[in-house]
């Protein structure tokens, strides 16, 4: 296959954005129109690298389609997009959304429309930018190129406090991002000034020997924005604002793809680069995901205007992802995965259903809401199955990612495993509360309302039987993202003994050697030869880890145990299987 | 395709009322979704027939044919038959398929959930003909019978888990039918939330199993965990005590059993199919299901037995203090579920599955009866104007099927299925290891109980004179709602027959059925004599027990007649008492279970929600801010534009500099 089709994902939404402008000078229904065509486009393109690449993906570890071209070689700066099974999966999500987007925005906007679907287009194009880029200089600018046009989103077409919700997305993600900025262009320097190679290259940065104290600063460089992006407790407060403000496409927008450019800059960069720095902070980490889990599902629940209501559920349903990443298992990993991908589309879709009721109603506060049951019966029963697929419901993708995280979690850590158990009881109140405020109850609105037009219907649909999809036959993108978290995990080596058998087993040998909670997994000895001699040792580590006073000793420090007892390991072979 | 086939039919049907049902009229909505679970009971009995066979001689002629499904056996030499749809989830080591397994326990159980629900439903299309929202019922009744059915034939943990979890929204959903009225959906919600704390920590056993054994299917899990664990280790107790309140919150059991009388919210034949006969024993089918970590856990049995004698006891208690003819049944059948879980923690799991038969009978057909009245008397609820149904035109065929259902739910000697049930779990709490004369003595007690609100029910809704409700015209039932109530009370009085204690000819047909499946827990149960010194010893014994518990029932009813028939007046005054009062208005509200979580858990729930509404980490953000605009402020105040005030600056700042410079 081509390797231009990888330009062509990020080209095709930005002409046809372009187009959209032109057009949309004579007449909006062809901005309209060309946009929908672009976006098609651009899901028929990632249908053709899912359908093309379904036998290659299992085998391959690494990229299966790469695009390179020199761009400002001083720097060692290219156009570097690679695709693998990993942002393969967010690329078909980015291309349905975008598709969603287009056709929910049909007649909620009426003023700029040429403009409004450029920026929506070009948020598209950012984002797919973002999954692709395989060079941190490309990656940043993508990353910054998504975040103008959200803000001409919100500042333009959101509703009544859009311009402070706008200033206040801006300001959160362009401090974390200029973070990010150093925080590449040290990393770049220092694995210029250690290999003498100045190069942006992800696969080359990769591996970089930083100082654990250094690298801890430049992690948490990466790990800003991403957390802003997530959105990390306590870093979203930008989000409930930006995402009620917002229009309803730009809301869709925000939730089912922005944030899972911060999941997927976790993974993607953040903890393989700095596998030992991530290490060393797994702990906070995980448990402000945790707190995340709990706090997004109580603000939820306590809230008044059902796009703010589902706004916070999206914190509650982001936190999952951390925990996974913390945890850093590929069980762990692959739920994270599913959970974004289930989460950008049932919340994607409760924010359309927030739309509809809004541009139907007028209004999205509780107290005005009720009884739309029977006003709109398809729209109610539409509403109910992203409420039950949001609230973890099995044979609903968020159940898979959700059991995913969890059970990989488990062995590593059951305390926080349980308050993210309770985090989804607490959600399902919320959620709950959310469909008796809206739909349930007597009618508190005397206006008549139209139920779902085709155009609705289909949109929501496609989102029903993606949401199903997800559900009930997870395994072909559990497959496909399965090699390259493998690939990613075995080049972030301090978290993952050198095991064959990832998996469980590996999950339950960490489980039984650290009493305390600890993310490293004691490196067996032939894991501890393959990491580089200049790696941090093992005990240091694990001694940030657990969180005792620096100055323990390896003797005291629970998690550093370094060899697997070989009764445990029997167990795990006898018991395994 | 074998058992999907079981699976598909209400499925199939479920969606196409969901996607057509506005479309279709009621007639065609009715047939659709009572053939969609006739055509499931027809693939229940086909699959089941094979397994039958194997333990009947007079059945064995069918397992030659082509025409039955593949029977294989365990090594232990249990039958069943499976079925493999696809790999669900299959990440590292764990492999999770969408695949069914019916043995005798399930079969047992898909028997029960497809006949009786085949004919609530038919009892439904009649009960219902008037609602608006019909499509809408039948369409959350049918994928409730689906749930249910995968909940059974799954083959793993997982797939249970979404039974589990599909049961539980379909409740949800079926308790608020009705929308249109807050306290419906709050009832709903309640009922949701409960369960699902229950199912949290099924989940978290569902981890730990998956930890440690590295499956989740049911037949690995039982072997595994027998060869890693030793009895009573503790982290097998873990997993037990985790699946034990899983169970508890589904089957409504103390302390997870408050969202079980507000579930009464929803229409009649939902009370009946999905909180009387079929999703809430789900409990106790899980616990039957994984009773190999169960007899692991000898402290977990013993907690199985005592939480369900004491909800028994208490929800007797309660059910004796009710005015609404459903909370009655509501409490009764949590008392009734006790019964079960108390066999289950004696470790008699056959007998447990007997009475959820019998029950699921039984109670579905109370439940239908106390259907008939209310509808009746045009949605007539409370006990106490209710009266003398009995009588002339009033509804005297309900009456007498009704009649059926009390006498079994009170255990009638010798006639009723309930006794044999009831008698079964009675003698088996007896028996060692697990058994204590405590538990037989509770469940004694509460079997008295059990008499005296079933027929206290029973009398005031049928005998005396008319209440203020049933003297006015009475709607006379449609037939679609009474002959299904006739073929639940043939089961009621029939299907106590096919176990048999030993003193009354020890016929037992279900119990060689089911035991193959519990061969584990036949070797520790009852023991030689059970337990006694001797086989008479032993005899005697048992006709002690089944004595006792003869004699409980039928002195209930006659305390019964008297107090509520004979002697009204006379409890009246023992009401108006201090102690009468409060034991009143304890029980009415089932032991203030509500009142104290409002407290504990609801109330400060909300006030913290409260508190955090409006983002309290956001007043960080904003001091930034804050601090910001502040900073701004100050700075802009000193530019003035004067000439003067910078000069004055200006010395002010040298003198500073230098005071700092010289300073000592």
């Amino acid at each position: 296959m081509s390797p231009q089709i990888l330009t062509a994902l990020i080209a095709v939404p930005l002409t046809g954005g372009g187009l959209a402008v032109i057009l949309g000078r004579r007449s909006d229904d062809a901005a309209r129109w060309v946009s929908l065509l672009a976006a098609l486009l651009t899901v028929a393109l990632a249908a053709t690298l899912w359908f093309g690449f379904q036998e290659t993906l299992p085998a391959a570890q690494g990229p299966v389609l790469e695009q390179r071209i020199s761009w400002i070689p001083r720097y060692g700066i290219e156009f570097h997009l690679a695709l693998d099974g990993l942002n393969l999966l967010f690329v078909i999500l980015t291309a349905c959304l975008g598709t969603v987007a287009v056709l929910i925005s049909w007649r909620e906007v009426t003023r700029a429309v040429g403009a409004h679907y450029l920026c929506i287009m070009a948020t598209v194009a950012g984002i797919m930018g973002v999954f692709l880029a395989y060079d941190l200089f490309l990656f940043y600018f993508f990353w910054e190129l998504m975040l103008v046009p959200m803000y001409f989103l919100i500042g333009v077409w959101g509703h009544e406090r859009r311009i402070a919700a706008a200033i206040k997305f801006m300001i959160f993600t362009m401090v974390s991002g200029l973070l990010l900025l150093v925080a590449i262009l040290t990393l770049y320097y220092a694995h210029g000034a250690a290999t003498g190679n100045y190069t942006m290259d992800y696969t080359r940065l990769l591996g970089t020997q930083i100082g654990l104290s250094t690298a801890r600063w430049i992690f948490l460089g990466f790990v800003a924005a991403f957390a802003v992006k997530l959105p990390l407790f306590p870093l979203h407060t930008w989000l409930p604002d930006a995402h009620t403000e917002a229009p309803t496409a730009g809301s869709i927008l925000l939730a089912g793809l922005l944030l899972k450019t911060g999941g997927y800059g976790l993974i993607r960069f953040a903890v393989p680069l700095f596998p030992d720095a991530a290490a060393s902070l797994a702990t906070p980490l995980a448990v402000l995901g945790v707190i995340g889990i709990i706090y997004g599902a109580i603000l939820a629940y306590s809230q008044r205007d059902l796009k703010r209501m589902v706004a916070y559920s999206s914190v509650s349903h982001m936190g999952f992802v951390m925990l996974a990443v913390a945890v850093w298992q590929i069980t762990a990993l692959q739920g994270a995965v599913m959970q974004m991908l289930a989460h950008g589309v049932a919340t994607g879709a409760m924010f359309a259903i927030a739309g509809m009721i809004q541009e139907r109603l007028h209004t999205r506060d509780f107290s005005e809401l009720g009884g739309l049951w029977s006003k709109v019966p398809k729209l109610s029963a539409f509403a109910l199955l992203f409420v039950l697929a949001s609230v973890g419901l099995p044979g609903f993708g968020n159940f898979v990612g959700e059991f995913l995280i969890l059970l990989g979690s488990f062995p590593v850590t059951p305390m926080l495993v349980a308050g993210g158990v309770l985090g989804i009881v607490l959600g399902t109140i919320a959620m709950l509360a959310l469909m008796q405020r809206t739909f349930y109850g007597p009618s508190r609105n005397a206006a008549v309302i139209a139920d779902l037009s085709p155009r609705e219907v289909l949109a929501l649909g496609i989102l029903a039987v993606a949401a199903v999809v997800l559900g009930l036959l997870p395994q072909p993108f559990l497959r496909a993202a399965e090699p390259s978290l493998a690939g990613i995990i075995s080049q972030s080596i301090p978290f993952n003994p050198a095991d064959p058998e990832v998996g469980l087993d590996v999950l339950r040998t960490a489980a039984e050697n650290t009493a305390d909670f600890s993310l490293q997994p004691p490196s067996d000895p032939t894991g501890a030869e393959i990491a580089p001699a200049s790696r941090v040792p093992v005990a240091e580590s694990a001694v940030g880890l657990t969180g005792t006073n620096p100055g323990v000793t390896t003797e005291s420090s629970p998690g550093s145990a370094h060899a697997i007892p070989a009764s445990a390991r029997a167990g795990n072979e006898e018991t395994g299987s | 395709m074998t058992l999907s086939l079981m699976v598909m039919p209400p499925l199939i049907g479920a969606a196409l009322l969901a996607l057509a049902g506005g479309r279709l009229g009621r007639k065609a909505i009715a047939v659709l979704a009572c053939a969609a679970v006739a055509l499931s009971f027809m693939a229940a009995v086909w699959t089941s027939a094979p397994l039958l066979a194997t333990t009947y001689e007079s059945m064995s002629s069918l397992s030659g044919l082509e025409f039955w499904p593949q029977v294989s056996t365990t090594m232990e030499g249990v039958p069943y038959v499976q079925e493999k749809l696809y790999e669900w989830i299959g990440v590292g080591s764990l492999r999770v398929n969408i695949g069914f397994h019916l043995d005798a326990v399930a079969a047992l159980m898909v028997l029960v959930v497809t006949g009786v629900g085949l004919l609530i439903h038919l009892y439904a299309a009649g009960y219902m003909a008037d609602d608006p929202d019909f499509g809408r019922f039948f369409c959350y009744m049918n994928l409730f019978v689906a749930a249910m059915l995968i909940l059974v034939l799954a083959d793993n943990l997982v797939l249970l888990y979404l039974g589990w979890e599909g049961v539980g929204v379909c409740s949800y959903l079926l308790i608020g039918f009705w929308y249109r009225e807050p306290a419906n959906g709050a009832a709903a919600s309640k009922a949701f939330v409960v369960t699902r704390v229950g199912d949290a920590a099924l989940a978290l056993g569902l981890f730990l199993l998956a930890r440690d054994l590295g499956t989740l299917r049911i037949d690995e899990v039982a072997s595994g965990a027998a060869r890693l664990w030793a009895v009573g280790d503790p982290t097998v107790t873990l997993v037990a005590a985790l699946l034990l309140i899983g169970a508890v919150g589904k089957s409504a059991q103390v302390p997870l059993q408050v969202w079980l009388p507000d579930a009464m919210a929803g229409p009649t034949p939902v009370s009946a199919l999905i909180h009387a006969a079929t999703m809430v024993t789900a409990g106790v089918y899980l616990i039957a299901r994984t009773h190999a970590i169960f007899l692991m856990a000898p402290a977990v049995m013993a907690a199985v037995a005592i939480v369900g004698t004491l909800t028994a006891f208490l929800a007797g208690c309660a059910a004796l203090a009710q005015k609404d003819i459903k909370r009655v049944l509501a409490y009764s059948t949590i008392s009734q579920i006790g019964f079960m879980f108390a066999a289950l923690g004696v470790g008699a799991f056959a007998v447990a599955l007997f009475h959820l038969m019998t029950h699921a009978f039984f109670k579905a057909l109370l439940f239908l009866s106390a259907g008939t009245v209310s509808h009746a008397l045009h949605g007539e609820t409370d006990l106490h104007r209710m009266g003398g149904l009995r009588h002339g035109r009033a509804l005297p065929g309900t009456a007498a099927l009704a009649a059926v259902g009390v006498g079994s739910l009170a255990g009638l000697p010798l006639i009723t299925s309930g006794f044999y049930s009831k008698d079964a779990i009675l003698w088996a709490s007896l028996q060692p290891p697990y058994g204590h004369p405590m538990i037989l003595a509770g469940l004694l007690i509460t079997a008295g109980l059990t008499t005296l609100y079933a027929f206290r029910w029973y009398f005031m809704i049928f005998s005396g004179s008319p209440g203020p409700a049933s003297r006015g015209e009475v709607h006379r039932p449609r037939a679609l709602m009474l002959w299904p109530c006739v073929g639940l009370a043939a089961g009621a009085l029939l299907i106590g027959f096919l176990e048999t204690p030993e003193t009354l000819g020890g016929y037992h047909a279900l119990g060689d059925f089911l035991n193959p499946v519990f061969a584990a827990a036949e070797h520790t149960v009852g023991g030689e004599h059970a337990g006694f010194a001797s086989a008479e010893a032993a005899h005697t014994a048992e006709l002690a027990v089944q004595g006792a518990a003869a004699a409980m029932s039928l002195i209930g009813v006659l305390l019964a007649y008297y107090f509520f028939v004979m002697r009204p007046a006379w409890l009246e005054r023992l009401k108006q008492g201090a102690v009468g009062r409060l034991i009143e208005a304890t029980w009415r509200s089932g032991w203030g279970f509500d009142e104290v979580y409002e407290l504990v858990f609801v109330r400060p729930y909300v006030a913290l929600a409260k508190l955090l509404r409006d983002e309290p980490v956001d007043d960080v953000v904003d001091a930034i801010a804050g601090t910001a605009r502040f900073s701004s402020v100050l700075l802009s105040v000193t530019q003035t534009g004067r000439l003067r005030t910078y000069a004055g600056a200006l010395v002010f700042g040298i003198l500073l500099l230098l005071t700092i410079w010289l300073w000592p």
